[in-house]
């Protein structure tokens, strides 16, 4: 019982990892812009599909993909920010309705472009990437599961250096607490905007890049990805970048330990439920500020 | 000639309009008052200045250069700082944090130094707290906080809307003193205001503003003589 325990664990951190990381740089965006970004999870299909493309040349390994998804989806975060979130951005602010709903139709728009462009098959890169699997006792750990655990991490840690340590970090942090002093003391809210949403898109692309070789790639997978980043940052609390990373791994510990009580397949439930206890009992999250901004 | 200049600026907010024409100039190293009853468009006038909303109408010069579509950052790099009526500041940061902010455009490290050190020296309070979240300073010690970020860049024109907002009497006289200083050393300012008897001891030149256009623009003590107060906050019949 107590093996199994610790077990489920573990396994629940391999998974949490990619939760803190979907819901760090959804939180990002948010805690910014004040986008609700429906889109996020299709950022994370791009990247994938990134990947996919990538492995079918033959370009396998870990950096090539990620490092190749971090590009394409800055590119085409740039594109969303500049072209559709800028027109509605008044006065430093992104109109909150609008943003959200306009990323729901881009959300619609990206997955459908997929599926046009790579047909409705399950795709896969093909092992490439996968390199044997840790075992202790009855506790198997794939490769490839540590691999998304390591890059998720380190890609965490270096946004979270870049926003404490660097000038932009700075003023990203700046807009995210209030866009009008930032501005005040000379921080163009315009492009920190798109910086930032390219770069929250980015980490969702790297995602995206690193579980592809255990999961398939398909053009409507983003959508639960959305959700899971969700849940995970209303857990954290609303733009609390910390909240973020504590409630994925909580997340993914949970979900992987239900399994001990859990019928198979109910364990999907587990994140929404966790999602709606936190909202009844404490809406502002682990790690919220009951303050709204100004 | 003029620092800054701001010609038949009319503006609003979506459908409605605030300002209506309303022009004023100030004189550098001169300290200009706006005063007005609420409403009268005095925060809206600083914020079309500043670039935070755009004029339908009219021009804003800096210098002779017309900055009327300029964005707010690049006002700041020429020269202006603004401190807004409520928060103009960063509250879960330090004070040390947030006079580095008001150093963002300040590249040199030894200059952001420099600069921090004379803030200190002037303002002593600010570095006994340096390492303090901004929330957790009084209201006073805020807009000290407010005025030494804004000095982080040398600004040759500072711009305040309502320094004395929910001050008591004793820390207006304080804030107030501060800005004297700063006027004696040179820096143009130009303050909007409530507190009308505190502003119009300060200033060289006043605009009244009533109804989003210009009432009267002169010396305190012709606005004093002309009896225009009255007739500003008690409406015409007290005239």
């Amino acid at each position: 019982m107590i093996i199994d325990l610790v077990i489920f664990i573990v396994l629940g951190v391999m998974t949490g990892g990619l939760y803190a990381l979907l819901g760090l740089s959804l939180t990002l965006i948010f805690g910014v812009m004040r986008v609700i970004n429906v889109a996020h999870g299709e950022m994370l299909t791009l990247g994938a599909y990134t990947a996919v493309m990538l492995g079918a040349v033959g370009l396998g390994g870990v950096l090539v993909p990620v490092a190749a998804a971090i590009l394409v989806v800055t590119f085409v975060g740039l594109i969303i920010a500049r072209v559709l979130i800028r027109p509605l951005t008044v006065e430093g602010r992104v109109h909150e309705q609008r943003g959200m709903v306009m990323t729901l139709g881009l959300s619609l728009f990206l997955s459908n472009a997929v599926l046009a462009t790579f047909g409705p098959d399950y795709q896969r890169v093909p092992g490439l990437m996968a390199r044997g699997a840790i075992e202790i006792g009855d506790l198997v750990i794939e490769g490839q599961r540590l691999i998304i655990l390591m890059g998720s991490l380190v890609l965490a840690a270096a946004l979270m250096l870049f926003l404490r340590f660097t000038r932009l970090g700075l003023a990203i942090r700046a807009v995210g607490e209030n866009p009008e002093a930032a501005q005040a003391n000379g921080v163009s809210v315009r492009r920190i905007h798109l910086i930032t949403f390219a770069l929250g898109s980015a980490l969702a692309g790297a995602a995206g890049a690193l579980i592809t070789p255990v999961t398939y790639a398909f053009p409507a997978m983003g959508f639960s990805y959305t959700l899971y980043a969700f849940i995970t940052i209303i857990i954290g609390g609303l733009g609390s970048v910390w909240g973020a990373v504590l409630a994925g791994f909580l997340l993914g510990i949970a979900e992987s330990v239900s399994v001990i009580w859990l019928t198979t397949g109910y364990n999907a439930m587990v994140g929404p439920a966790l999602m709606l206890l936190m909202l009844v009992l404490r809406p502002q999250g682990l790690l919220g500020q009951r303050i709204a901004r100004a | 000639m003029a620092q800054l200049e701001a010609a038949e600026l009319t503006a609003g907010y979506g459908g409605s309009t605030i300002l209506n024409g309303v022009s004023l100039s100030v004189t550098p190293g001169r300290i200009t008052g706006v005063i007005g009853p609420n409403g009268a468009g005095k925060s809206t006038l600083l914020k079309a200045i500043m670039g935070y909303i755009l004029p339908r109408n009219g021009l804003v010069r800096l210098d002779g250069d017309d900055i009327t579509r300029l964005p707010t950052h690049e006002r700041i790099r020429r020269g202006i700082a603004y401190i807004a009526q409520t928060r103009s500041h960063f509250p879960s940061q330090s004070v040390q944090e947030n006079l580095r902010m008001g150093a963002y455009l300040v590249r040199s490290r030894s200059l952001r130094a420099q600069r921090q050190s004379e803030v200190f020296q002037r303002f002593p309070i600010l570095a006994e707290r340096r390492r303090q979240p901004a929330a957790l300073l009084s209201g006073g010690q805020l807009r000290v906080l407010e005025i030494g970020r804004a000095l982080m860049t040398s600004p040759r024109l500072i711009i305040l809307d309502e320094p004395s907002i929910g001050l008591s009497s004793g820390l207006v006289d304080t804030v107030y003193g501060h800005l004297r200083e700063l006027a004696a050393s040179g820096t143009t300012l130009l303050i909007v205001e409530q507190n009308v008897r505190k502003l119009l001891s300060v200033a060289d030149f006043v605009y009244a503003l009533e109804n989003g256009g210009n009432r009267f623009g002169g010396t305190p003590q012709a606005l004093s003589a002309r009896g225009v107060l009255a007739g500003l906050y008690l409406g015409a019949g007290a005239i």
